[in-house]
């Protein structure tokens, strides 16, 4: 079976091949709706999340809201 | 589109200042910030027992904002063509006058000789006749003149912000419209025909000049139309109005007070030397970065004694006849003139006051247009 | 009632949820401050620890949220960030912080300006953190900032309002709310900044840190409401040297003898 090699959040990922970013987030235990995408540098509309699927090199960043002043 | 200034009610502010108690003024007198209810409070008849106190702090502004200092100018009379009937002014339409438009030689002879004289400063005024003296030809004036003068000021018909915008390239450097009364009742009475009947028009040509990036914008009232107290606080809130939006400008007031003796016009109300005192003193204290001009239309004691405790610009040996600099042949003036001095006599009184007087506060060589 | 960009607020505190010891905690600080705005930061999820969730410890029927720009060194990565977290929370509220002093954490006043133009552009509402610079202030309002947050001493020093001339110019010029951010240590530097007239403050360190935090926010909410009120009603004018309190009839003025009655 075919894989495919992403980052994600600066760490080293392989995917099987057709994997989307929902499965991905999935996988890591994310509720969908508390994150927000960025694949190599573009912002991901939630409702892209489903069919959005991840090819070798994509440079992935989940990000979150976290405690600021 | 620009956003406009109102008085809401012009008797109101009559009312709010002469309900300020003893207590309130010396409140007002001793605050670090003058608010609008300061300035009403200052403005009060129970303020007037305060007056020396007033001109004290007064006094201690001036110098702290302006230093030692007092700017000297000049008007300069292109034309007294008017459109206008306004029951109080020598060039209104009506008034059988001989009336004169300076050729831009004519101009140019005349501003020669406020040159010699020493002015650096010069305030051009026409009636308001934009047929006769519009944009096109105070252009050609300020492209003429604008090289022998370090600033150029213009007080002439309130134009459209694309207008200031031209008149600002070519080198003018500030705009003076006064509303002449606040009091929107007052002024329907004597604005009798004219563009000038508009007062909403009017009131908003100081925003206009403003935004078409002038460097100083003079408002002022006309004292002895309506009640000399409300039009003060009514020019503070224009003023701080102003000052909100415009940030980056300069603003002046002045205050020309109609005298019974000059013209045929009798003040609807009398404004003694005593008022216009209380008026300037209480405007300082509020805004202590605004420039005040004290006219040529009082006399020669009031103004020397007036000297650094309130006004930091005064005119000095003005003509108010087009001409009037250059030919003894005299036209119609729009007023008389109460102190007729030479600019180097009013420049030794302010001298032995222990004051710089100053010709040229910015030069507008500096202006990138 | 204090309102930015047609917002209405019934409380003029703002609250950051940095800094606390557990989330548990912050929503009870946050409970007992009756803050309506709280910020919140943006960071790359913890992939160690993915269950580390602030919003469902944030009630958002109850509270407004400002997500903040932190981190960001230039424009380019504030705009970034302000993107992302739009897209995230689907606000178009933004506390724009642009600090390229990872030591001081002072704002760069050159590039707050760029990327609050741009943002404003783009719908946001920008809240610009910037140092206590007047002009600045108005160069913000300018280029469309629907508030603008002033710094009383650098953030996290709980100094207190030490820009207090700078801020007092900024409030008397502003046309939009000014919220006094960062250096407020303790509730009577709320007060303070409250007494001079700023439409809110901003506070984190001092709530967060506190012994007891939930006790502190309640402290603080008091005295948030105490300098407005002392505001509104009017402060006497304060003075360096003894003034009596009775009117000095006596007191001595210009000579004006040369006004004519």
């Amino acid at each position: 079976m075919k894989r495919v090699k992403i980052q994600c959040n600066g760490r080293q990922q392989t995917l099987a091949e057709d994997t989307t970013l929902a499965e991905l987030l999935d996988d890591l235990g994310l509720p969908a709706d508390s994150v927000v995408a960025e694949i190599n540098k573009k912002i991901i509309d939630r409702d892209q999340y489903a069919t959005f699927k991840l090819s070798s090199g994509d440079q992935v960043e989940l990000i979150r809201f976290v405690g600021g002043g | 589109m620009l956003a406009s200034f109102h008085i809401e009610n012009f008797s109101a502010l009559t009312d709010q200042i002469l309900a300020a108690t003893t207590a309130e003024v010396e409140t007002a007198l001793n605050s670090r910030v003058c608010t609008l209810d300061d300035l009403a409070a200052l403005l009060s008849p129970a303020a007037e027992k305060f007056l020396p106190m007033m001109a004290a702090r007064s006094r201690e502004l001036t110098a702290l904002r302006f230093g030692k200092t007092t700017q000297i100018f000049a008007p300069l009379y292109l034309s007294n063509f008017c459109i206008n009937r306004c029951a109080y002014c020598g060039f209104a339409a009506d008034n059988a006058i001989p009336r004169k438009k300076l050729t831009i030689n004519e101009v140019e002879r005349e501003a020669n000789i406020l040159k010699q004289r020493g002015f650096n400063h010069v305030l051009l005024v026409t009636g308001e006749a934009p047929a006769k003296a519009g944009v096109d030809y105070l252009e050609e004036v300020v492209l003429r003149l604008k090289n022998k003068f370090a600033a150029l000021s213009i007080e002439v018909q309130p134009m459209e912000q694309e207008e200031y915008a031209r008149l600002f390239r070519a080198g003018v450097t500030a705009v003076a419209v006064y509303q002449e009364t606040y009091d929107r009742r007052v002024y329907n009475q004597v604005h009798l025909a004219g563009k000038k009947c508009d007062y909403e028009y009017r009131i908003a040509t100081p925003a206009r000049a403003a935004a078409a990036g002038m460097r100083e914008i003079g408002i002022g009232s006309l004292l002895g139309l309506a009640d000399w107290r409300a039009e003060g606080l009514a020019l503070g809130s224009h003023l701080a109005w102003l000052r909100k939006r415009f940030w980056q400008t300069n603003f002046t007031v002045s205050f020309p007070r109609l005298r019974p003796a000059a013209g045929a016009f009798k003040p609807l109300i009398n404004v003694t030397e005593k008022n216009l005192s209380q008026l300037m003193f209480a405007l300082r204290i509020f805004d202590p970065d605004v420039g005040l001009i004290l006219s040529t239309r009082e006399e020669a004691r009031y103004r020397d004694g007036m000297l650094g405790l309130a006004p930091t610009r005064y005119s000095a040996g003005s003509c108010t006849d087009p001409g009037g600099y250059s030919s003894n042949d005299h036209t119609g003036e729009q007023f008389s003139v109460g102190d007729h001095r030479t600019i180097d006599e009013v420049c030794r009184v302010i001298v032995n006051k222990g004051l710089d007087p100053v010709c040229k506060d910015w030069d507008r060589e500096f202006q990138l247009n | 009632m204090l309102t930015i960009a047609e917002t209405k607020f019934s409380s003029r505190l703002f609250v950051g949820t940095g800094k606390f010891s557990s989330a548990t905690v912050m929503e009870q600080a946050i409970k007992a401050s009756e803050a309506q705005m709280v910020t919140v930061a943006l960071r790359r999820v913890d992939l160690e620890n993915p269950d580390d969730d602030i919003m469902t410890h944030l009630d958002r029927e109850r509270v407004h949220f400002l997500p903040n720009t932190s981190g960001a060194r230039n424009a380019e990565e504030a705009v970034r960030l302000a993107r992302l977290s739009r897209a995230a929370s689907g606000t178009r509220w933004l506390k724009l912080e642009v600090t390229p002093d990872p030591r001081t954490l002072l704002p760069d006043p050159v590039d707050t300006l760029k990327a609050t133009e741009l943002l404003a552009k783009e719908d946001f509402i920008v809240l610009p953190y910037i140092n206590a610079d007047p002009i600045l202030a108005l160069r913000l309002q300018d280029v469309g900032a629907a508030a603008v947050m002033p710094l009383g001493a650098p953030i996290g020093t709980n100094l207190g309002i030490q820009t207090a001339l700078q801020v007092a110019i900024i409030i008397e010029q502003a046309r939009v709310p000014v919220v006094v951010d960062a250096g407020i240590g303790a509730p009577s530097h709320a007060a303070r900044a409250m007494e001079m007239g700023a439409d809110a403050v901003l506070v984190n360190t001092a709530i967060a840190v506190a012994g007891d935090p939930v006790r502190m926010a309640t402290a603080f909410k008091q005295a948030v409401l105490a300098g407005r009120l002392a505001f509104e009603a009017g402060l006497g004018a304060s003075s360096t040297s003894a003034r009596a309190s009775s009117p000095q009839r006596g007191m001595v003025g210009e000579s004006l003898h040369f006004i004519e009655e």
